[in-house]
């Protein structure tokens, strides 16, 4: 696994020329993600070749957030830029296959650019529990005959 | 192409005289094996309500109260982990290779030290 | 004049237990361009790491998928040991290796059961269930659990198998193996397989590679690449080569999955005979995650990638999944081109769309 490959940090304008070298040297794309930190987005993309993956991270402002398309390189890509669109609220110009932000239904819309915690519960009191049971109820529980 | 039916036909005419393969299911039931997680079992006996178990739980299925004295599953929330199970100190909770039936409704289970015996089973509203 | 109806296929479909959802562009019969759309059933598993603690997130990594959940489970434990700089003892990482690939064979069998069933061969299908029972069988014997297995953990596995359990486990897996050759053999020869599969949905190896496909669809199309051969748990130390059919076709798929069966059961008794004695899992307390890495493991569907960035807090920055099925998207669009509407769903399968574990 891969803890020696490491995020090579890679500025905006050269995304897409990254891919077509990659795709020049006979690379695969594998995947690509993203990151929402304080005040930017990382995107994060992976190529691999003969099993060593070569990582590079970018990053893009909040206020702006645009990314290059690599379908036109890697066609499979859409399925990730889709996904980036989705649940990061990234426009994404010149992709092949644009579903307009319906490719993953989430409740909320996108979901992941921060604006959703997800906050522990505080579990119900076992005393407030059995003020709202119903005790005419109580004997139809049985466990099993162990 | 030859037609290769002989393989399937043999197969099928062999299970076709053998018995089932399955098992009458509700008439017929399957000894557990000595590892299933079945359920979690609780005696309130010796149970010194340290709460570590509601901690470990990560799916707060375990509701434990130091002052009321009482101690809370809820089976449809139990994920069967086990940690409970290893955490507790005074083994008062058991894995029980027994599955726990078919739930109609979510149901907590709550024991309370003043009781003693039997558990009240205690029915949740939806 | 385009003279082009658009059909929709799916998310309840009779052959696909899952919903996936394809709009189908028709030409006559035959499919001139297919869009598949997913995210029915978002889940939104990647946010809960905000929620629970890393140890606890191996039992949320182990639910991402019903079927390959083991091995959901065995790379997250796996790389936050690494992330860790925790290694897991021999014993545990071989019989996380064993569990994996009794996974992986169930996982195949059951695909191999589904394809049958959409190719409308309803007596294969039970006896390849039939099969796949005697597995699970083996599976809740030795961890407890039929489907979640619930047994790794990070820092190890939580419970120990004895001897005379793998013993019989050993003994079980050829009763199996002989039983599993009697319909592999129906999957290689039967016409009726053959008739429906040879030269359905053919990929090439370029097209393969540049796609990104992954898992037995790729190997299916004669590029032999196994995430395995990066030597992860114990696959380092086993004899073992990935398995390649060179036509690419729904039919090599098929036999890529009916060899890797026979392959893993290979490994199965490989890692039994070699089985190191010892402790299971050693103590994580007071260690904390650090650092970011990106982990690749091979699942039954193909590769899977983990993203982790951690800061040696309680909870994880980011943990983000990249399942096999996502990657086989674009490969599917493809093969679907120019295919008849009847092959559709035998296609479709063809990639074992888990499309669940696509939403996290």
């Amino acid at each position: 696994m891969s803890l020696d490959e490491p995020f090579n940090d890679l500025p905006l304008d050269q995304w897409v020329s990254t891919a077509e070298r990659h795709r020049a040297d006979g690379a695969r794309l594998v995947q690509m993600t993203g990151t929402a930190r304080g005040d930017h987005f990382e995107i994060m993309i992976s190529y691999d070749k003969d099993y060593r993956c070569a990582n590079y991270r970018t990053r893009i402002p909040r206020d702006q957030p645009e990314l290059p398309s690599l379908s036109g390189v890697f066609l499979a890509a859409f399925t990730y830029e889709n996904e980036l669109k989705d649940l990061f609220g990234i426009s994404v110009p010149g992709l092949a296959v644009d579903y307009g932000g319906n490719f993953l239904r989430t409740k909320t819309k996108i979901p992941f650019s921060g604006d959703v915690t997800i906050k522990k519960e505080k579990p119900k009191k076992p005393s407030a529990a059995r003020k709202e049971a119903k005790p005419a109820n109580a004997s139809d529980t049985s466990g099993p005959e162990v | 192409m030859s037609w290769s039916w002989f393989r399937i036909s043999s197969l099928v005419t062999r299970s076709a005289l053998a018995k089932p393969a399955t098992r009458l299911y509700p008439f017929e039931k399957r000894k557990p094996y000595a590892k299933t997680r079945g359920h979690i079992k609780f005696k309130i006996n010796d149970c010194t309500f340290c709460t570590i178990c509601a901690t470990k739980c990560p799916t707060d299925a375990i509701v434990a109260s130091k002052n009321d004295k009482t101690w809370a599953i809820d089976h449809s929330l139990c994920i069967l982990c086990g940690n409970c199970v290893t955490d507790c100190r005074e083994g008062c909770i058991k894995l029980s290779p027994q599955p726990w039936p078919p739930m109609l409704t979510k149901e907590v289970l709550t024991f309370r030290k003043d009781y003693g015996e039997p558990p009240p089973a205690i029915i949740m509203p939806r | 004049m385009s003279n082009t109806t658009i059909i929709p296929f799916g998310p309840q479909h009779p052959v696909l237990p899952e919903p996936i959802h394809l709009d189908l562009e028709l030409d006559d019969e035959r499919v001139v361009q297919a869009l598949p759309s997913i995210g029915y059933v978002h889940r939104g598993l990647e946010l809960l790491a905000e929620r629970h603690d890393f140890i606890e997130m191996a039992n949320v990594a182990e639910r991402i998928c019903g079927i390959c959940s083991f091995i959901h489970g065995q790379g997250y434990c796996q790389a936050i040991e690494q992330l860790m700089g925790v290694e897991a003892p021999p014993r545990a990482v071989y019989l996380r290796t064993v569990w994996g690939e009794i996974s992986r064979i169930q996982s195949h069998i059951l695909w191999l059961g589904l394809s049958a069933d959409a190719l409308g061969f309803e007596s294969l299908f039970q006896h390849s269930w039939r099969i796949r029972e005697m597995l699970v069988d083996i599976i809740e014997e030795t961890t407890g659990g039929r489907v979640i297995f619930g047994v790794c953990k990070v820092g190890g596995i939580r419970k120990d198998v004895n001897d005379e359990t793998l013993r019989s486990v050993r003994r079980r897996i050829g009763e199996i193996r002989s039983a599993f050759d009697e319909i592999a053999n129906i999957f290689r020869q039967d016409a009726t397989v053959k008739k429906r599969t040879v030269g359905v949905g053919v990929l090439s190896a370029e097209d393969a590679h540049a796609l990104g496909a992954v898992g037995p669809v790729l190997r299916g199309s004669g590029i032999a690449r196994d995430m395995r051969q990066l030597g992860y748990a114990a696959f380092g130390d086993l004899d073992w080569e990935p398995v390649v059919e060179q036509a690419g076709d729904c039919y090599a798929r098929c036999i890529v999955r009916v060899r890797e069966v026979d392959q893993s059961f290979d490994l199965i008794t490989q890692c039994l005979d070699r089985m190191p004695a010892g402790e299971i899992s050693v103590s994580v307390k007071g260690k904390r995650p650090t650092g970011e890495a990106m982990f690749r493991l091979e699942q039954p569907r193909g590769e899977v990638c983990y993203y982790f960035s951690a800061n040696g807090q309680k909870n994880l920055e980011r943990f983000r999944v990249r399942t096999p099925t996502f990657a086989n998207i674009a490969p599917l669009v493809h093969m679907l081109k120019g295919c008849e509407l009847a092959d559709v769903p035998v296609i479709v399968l063809t990639i074992d769309p888990c499309v669940s574990c696509n939403e996290r």
